[in-house]
């Protein structure tokens, strides 16, 4: 039959041909679907899963920013409203102690001896009347807000000049917004007591340590101005070495806290190898083969991040990364009698004898073949018999691919200078730009035809993770070390039996610099 | 949910929109209306009645998860009938990848019984004979001889030569030819 012929007889014999499958078959595709349909495929989750993702991190840092810009406005609200605060009691407290100077004067004409103390009481009693603005005293005098207080049980020296005695009083407000105040402006720390030095009330020394008085709100209590010095004298550095002072960078940290822009240039040390999931019972040898067989390489990498403060301590990223990752394997062939064709010309003699296989990878199959005039077996024909031993022979392999990453994360900061510690992680968006696999054959090993491999594209997910410590070498730049770990979440390859996640670890160097002012 | 007689009455454009709704009783009418062709499909490349089952479960699955691809440009039946040859060659491949069982080719051979020597022989025979063939030859012959494809599409399909899918082909037809000859021979 010639060889049209026979498609053509086969062609016109099965056409239309049916065959029952038994009920089986619909059995088990109806216990596998399922009740609303495949409406979503592993796709569309991925992308859910990464615009929830981004927009959390958006959400995240709006929120983070706006809280941020809210606290800068009422520091800067603080700071305006404690001038004018200022200003405007040093001029109230020069008016009271210009009446208190001229009614210390008038008194003094009418009874030098005795009366003094009214005259303090005056003061002492208009002292009290903090948080609520400036009040008139029951002589229409104006007294100092929420300043301080002065000790209503202070003893007043009657010998004392009353003009003595009522510069005192005004040189006593002074000090006390210049020097300090209690919590919440309602604790007494100063004594007003003629001639004596003032005292702290609560039995405590004076501190050297410098205390301002800030009114938070309008006017309603004062707080203490936080201090930076304060955190670090406890920080873990200054116990291990108490000389230590924990100096942190110039910082402000009422000044537009936490807007700083980071640029970070790197180049990096990446080893990425696979992990290889069986899908299937029956498919873990799979994975424990290609473990002996496969081994991932040390690859270089650079790229390029921009990094956002949200808050003093956090820190939003956002980069483009050129990553490789190399593979070797040894895949070894094995060749046995039954595989192979042996094809003799009955014109010359000759023989010609094909054999084929396939090289099963991590990354997928492919397969080769041989056609050659030379007896895998050996030199001679006899060999070849299902007797004879297998030919085995080794196909090295070396895949790489080469991938641009995005990574976006989140950092939690810890500042201690002149250094700065961060962990934090998020997502990486890889696009493959290009794959490949090269052969090569040991010496001995027959002459293969290999089918190229199925090239590896498209975009994949991966999260990360990482901690970096930063050296600060100037006011605007640090070195930066950053160990991270990588895990691919979408498989570079699956099929039914096994898929294939890699997964890395990367050290980043490079130089960090703080683009704003 | 639609019952049997509207089913019935829907055309395959409405059967496909209530299918992707996850309806059961058209996924169900689907399945009717191709299993017959796609279950002797299957039997073509399957070395096994077995194994030409899982294709065919496999295969309906994917069909069912993919219909959304599916653009009514071309016949429905052929959309189908490619995921099938598509699903058997995985399955094929996956099984490749397992330690084989050298008997079956055997097993399928000796299935083989000439129904009525006195005619020619029926498809029942011939898929048997395709069956019959070592499975490096029976996928060429299929994909080549049966569904129309190109050497250059089956050497993209099977990750081979083109060459050796044409190397493929003549040794398929040859032993085909040789089986059939033996079998009228036998039968006298």
């Amino acid at each position: 039959m010639e060889e049209n012929n026979l498609d053509k007889y086969f062609q016109e014999k099965l056409a239309g041909h049916t065959e029952e499958p038994p009920p089986a078959v619909w059995e088990g595709i109806s216990s596998e679907l399922p009740k609303g349909g495949f409406a979503w495929n592993k796709r569309y989750l991925l992308l859910l899963l990464l615009l929830i993702s981004i927009g959390g991190a958006a959400f995240l840092g709006i929120r983070l920013y706006d809280m941020d810009s809210r606290v800068a406005e009422l520091e800067n609200k603080i700071k305006t409203e404690k001038s004018e605060s200022i200003s405007e009691t040093n001029e109230n407290i020069t008016k009271t102690s210009d009446q208190n100077a001229e009614k210390a004067s008038t008194t003094n004409e009418k009874n030098i001896a005795g009366t003094a103390s009214e005259e303090s009481r005056e003061v002492e009693q208009n002292a009290p009347n903090q948080g609520k603005g400036f009040v008139k005293n029951s002589e229409g005098e104006h007294s100092a807000k929420g300043a301080s207080t002065v000790n209503p049980s202070s003893d007043i020296d009657g010998s004392i000049s009353k003009t003595d005695q009522a510069a005192k009083a005004s040189s006593t407000f002074e000090s006390a917004l210049n020097t300090g105040s209690s919590k919440g402006g309602t604790e007494p720390i100063l004594g007003m007591n003629g001639s004596t030095p003032i005292e702290p009330t609560q039995g405590q020394p004076n501190s050297p340590q410098k205390v301002e008085v800030i009114p938070t709100t309008a006017g309603s209590h004062s707080s203490l101005a936080f201090n930076p010095t304060l955190l670090s004298s406890i920080s873990p550095f200054s116990l291990v070495n108490p000389e230590f002072t924990g100096r942190e960078r110039e910082i402000d940290y009422f000044d537009e806290p936490g807007k700083d822009w980071y640029l970070f240039a790197y180049g990096m040390a990446n080893y990425t190898h696979r992990r290889v999931v069986a899908q299937v019972e029956g498919a873990e040898a799979i994975p424990n083969q290609l473990d002996k067989v496969e081994n991932g390489l040390i690859t270089p990498g650079a790229g390029l991040q921009v990094s956002r403060e949200l808050g003093r301590k956090f820190r939003l990223s956002i980069g483009m990364e050129y990553n490789q990752w190399i593979q070797e394997g040894s895949y070894s062939a094995q060749v046995v009698f039954s595989d192979v064709e042996v094809m003799i010309n009955t014109a010359t003699g000759s023989e010609q004898f094909d054999f084929g296989g396939s090289v099963e990878s991590s990354f997928g199959s492919t397969q080769y073949n041989s056609t050659s005039g030379e007896n895998p077996f050996g030199s001679g024909f006899e060999a070849l018999s299902p007797d004879a031993d297998p030919v085995e022979f080794n196909i090295q392999a070396r895949q790489q691919i080469n991938y641009l990453s995005i990574p976006i994360s989140l950092e939690y900061v810890y500042n201690l200078y002149p250094f700065t510690f961060t962990a934090g992680g998020g997502l990486s968006v890889n696009h493959i730009l290009g794959s490949s696999m090269d052969y090569t054959l040991e010496d001995g090993s027959p002459d293969l035809e290999i089918a190229p491999m199925k090239k590896i594209e498209g975009i994949y997910l991966a999260f990360q993770a990482g901690v970096a410590v930063e050296y600060g070498i100037s006011e605007r730049m640090s070195l930066r070390l950053n160990p991270s770990y990588r895990g691919w979440m979408t498989p570079i390859f699956e099929n039914e039996e096994i898929r294939t996640l890699p997964f890395g670890v990367a050290v980043k160097a490079g130089l960090i610099y703080r683009l704003n002012d | 949910m639609p019952s049997e007689a509207t089913l019935n009455t829907l055309n395959e454009t409405q059967l496909i929109k209530a299918c992707l709704k996850g309806k059961k009783n058209a996924q169900r009418a689907i399945y009717d209306t191709h299993k017959g062709v796609m279950f002797a499909l299957c039997l073509r490349y399957a070395s096994s009645r077995e194994e030409a089952e899982d294709i065919l479960q496999d295969g309906f699955l994917k069909v069912y998860r993919d219909l959304h691809q599916y653009k009514p440009d071309a016949p429905l039946g052929a959309w189908i009938r490619r995921v099938m040859v598509n699903t058997a060659l995985e399955n094929i491949r996956k099984k490749s990848r397992r330690p084989q069982s050298r008997g079956q080719e055997v097993m399928a051979w000796d299935s083989v019984t000439h129904t009525n020597p006195s005619t020619e022989m029926n498809a029942k025979d011939l898929t048997a004979v395709i069956q019959s063939l070592p499975e490096d030859f029976r996928l060429v012959f299929n994909l080549v001889a049966l569904e129309g494809y190109s050497h250059r599409e089956v050497a993209e399909k099977l990750e081979i030569s083109e060459s050796n899918s044409k190397v493929r082909l003549t040794r398929a037809r040859a032993m085909l030819q040789e089986k059939i000859a033996l079998i009228f021979e036998i039968d006298g």
